[in-house]
């Protein structure tokens, strides 16, 4: 087996460990990558068959996708260890534990090698990483609802309901009662119903403002919040009206 | 949608105002795939909703270069829906040259629609470092020196005894320094250090396309531990052999520099060697000795000397007879000809040689009677 396990292998809330012996091909210096879901390390021994005389070389506490072990170079130093000189043909103890929370998970360590000519068309030596990609002018159908409260601070109190019209049917909808100092995503969650029905998704994002018309988390200062509810698509029709 | 008025003690004073989408986007596209050499090959045309194994599929199917070579990635794309974009990671595995950079072009029968920006880059640009990942088990050991199995017998799952299935690692044991095969006997002697001492340690010996059998052991079954003896128990095939002895601890390595014993075929007679059909479809069939027992486990290698180089696949064989069907000839080059044969038998060429002849006109029927038949009774044809 490789150094690692998939997502089929790996629950929710388990920890597993791993430890065996890694062996150079050749003489060298090492580097090695780290990928996970959610939290993983990586020990490795600085001299040959010793299994007390071991560095921890890799200490990831956030989760990355499955694999994604080189990439870390942008915005994940974490995940790549330092260089490491070893000698081609000695067994060096590696260890690993990784901890998987909620969800599915995954683990892999990979190794570099720096400069080196050996066997290049391993099936598993990946020699480059290109990024394609394509899309358009992002302009989402956007919903911007600003609510001002009465009295500066007092954003506990009050409820109002949300009523929509399809455009192509011109039956109405009225949300659950929504409170006035909702999260985003809790009034999402509320209005999802109705945007389901016409295809599509929301994502809804709050921002708290003073009187000023600047943002402020400070509640006593907050006058008004305004929840932006973006579609997830670009859509042909308008999806209320 | 509209703010509905407010249920709460206090007035809340609600606004709402809309941004309409832009188009969506639509139509297809196509990957470049640009070779080191600067030539490319395009992909068949691709949804917007591909996914990462679609597009995989694809370069591997449309771009020969690339085949089993790319992995595609769709990591969390910043795009949420295939309306606004797409975005993937190409790993380029195995490779000993700098692949050139792939590229994404709109599809000329359906192309994309959309105010687009096409992104393609090299984040990890082609170099020596050799990356593995993950880890191959090649420089991986186990950290139990003896592992337990699962075992299952039957698709049943097996309780070893004591509840303890170990699986022991163990070097090679014994060595094969050298070994003679005689073709009128079939007698097979190999010799070397720590040879299994008994034939109950040996689970099988193999030679020349045949299994062997022990020969010269005590009553016992004891063996010298320095010599095996066995006879094959059916005729050799030709090729290029040495044996495979196998003992309940795995194979005996041949030592270095040992090589292969031949083991020739002989052909006695060719038919038919004359009015061969410039068409092909004749069955040639070749009588001689060591020919391979069986289709399975051999290669062959049969085709006449003319420009075309027109084969002749094997399509029956046993130890003394060889079969193969002819293909097409140069209708007009070949005719009336006498040609010889290239063959060759698992990697071996045969050094006989032989001669066939064409015949001297493309066979054509000139009549068919009768020239309607039932579909249900038995009705003779003549050609």
């Amino acid at each position: 087996m490789h150094f690692e396990a998939l997502e089929k292998d790996t629950k929710a809330m388990q920890t597993h460990l791993y430890r065996g012996w890694f062996t150079p091909p050749a003489d060298g210096r090492y580097r090695f990558h780290n990928s996970c879901d959610d939290h993983c390390d990586l020990w490795l021994g600085n001299t040959p068959d010793s299994e007390t005389d071991i560095t921890e070389l890799l200490n990831v506490d956030h989760w990355m996708e499955f694999r994604r072990i080189s990439y870390s170079t942008y915005g994940n130093a974490d995940r790549i260890s330092d260089w490491v000189t070893l000698q081609g043909g000695q067994k060096y103890f590696i260890k690993s534990a990784h901890l998987n929370g909620g969800g599915s998970g995954h683990f892999a360590t990979g190794v570099e090698i720096e400069q080196a000519e050996l066997n290049p068309t391993h099936p598993r030596n990946q020699k480059e990483v290109q990024r394609l990609a394509f899309h358009t002018a992002d302009v989402r159908e956007t919903h911007r609802l600003t609510i001002t409260y009465p009295t500066t601070g007092e954003i506990d109190s009050g409820t109002f309901r949300l009523q929509f019209t399809n455009p192509e049917t011109l039956k109405r909808s009225v949300s659950d009662e929504l409170k006035a100092n909702m999260s985003g995503n809790s009034i999402r969650d509320r209005i999802k119903g109705y945007f389901n029905s016409v295809g599509v998704n929301t994502i809804v994002t709050k921002k708290t403002l003073n009187e000023a018309g600047e943002e402020t988390d400070t509640k006593e200062e907050i006058k008004s919040a305004v929840y932006e509810i973006k579609l997830d698509r670009l859509v042909s029709k308008p999806s209320t009206s | 949608m509209v703010a509905a008025k407010g249920t709460t003690k206090a007035e809340l004073l609600l606004e709402a105002n809309v941004q309409v989408s832009g188009p969506p986007m639509s139509g297809q596209w196509q990957i470049k795939c640009v070779y080191p050499d600067g030539a490319f090959k395009l992909t068949n045309p691709l949804n917007l909703d591909a996914s990462s194994h679609t597009i995989q599929r694809h370069i591997s199917e449309h771009c020969p270069f690339m085949r089993n070579r790319v992995l595609v990635h769709t990591f969390n794309s910043p795009y949420s829906h295939h309306t606004l974009g797409k975005e993937f990671y190409v790993d380029f595995m195995g490779y000993t040259e700098d692949p050139g950079q792939f590229e994404i072009v709109s599809s000329e029968e359906n192309p994309l629609i959309g105010e687009i920006t096409y992104i393609g880059e090299t984040l990890i640009p082609y170099g020596k470092n050799l990356v593995f990942w993950p880890i191959p088990f090649e420089m991986l050991e186990t950290y139990e020196e003896k592992p337990q199995m699962l075992v299952e017998i039957d698709d049943m799952p097996a309780v070893c005894h004591s509840m303890e299935c170990e699986f022991t690692h163990i070097p090679a044991v014994g060595s094969m320094a050298s070994f003679t095969f005689v073709e009128g006997t079939r007698t097979l002697t190999m010799t070397g250090t720590e040879l299994p001492d008994n034939i109950s340690k040996i689970q099988s010996i193999t030679f020349a396309g045949s299994t062997c059998t022990i020969s010269g052991a005590g009553e016992d079954g004891s063996l010298s531990g320095t010599e095996v003896v066995c006879v094959l128990d059916r005729e050799p095939t030709c090729g290029t052999w040495t044996p495979a002895l196998t003992t309940f601890l795995g194979n005996v390595p041949i030592a270095e520099g040992v090589a292969g014993q031949v083991v020739q075929c002989t052909i006695t007679d060719v038919t038919p060697a004359t009015d061969l059909n410039l068409l092909g479809q004749d069955n040639i069939t070749f009588t001689g000795t060591n020919f391979p027992h069986e289709m399975e486990g051999n290669t062959f290698e049969l085709t006449f000397t003319n420009g075309l180089s027109t084969g002749c696949n094997v399509v029956e064989t046993k130890t003394t007879e060889l079969i193969c069907l002819t293909q097409k000839w140069d209708t007009n080059a070949d005719k009336s000809q006498d040609f010889g044969m290239n063959i060759a038998i698992n990697g071996l060429a045969l050094t006989q040689s032989v001669s066939l002849r064409t015949k001297g006109d493309v066979q054509a029927s000139q009549d068919i009677t009768p020239n309607s038949a039932s579909p249900v009774l038995k009705t003779p044809i003549v050609i």
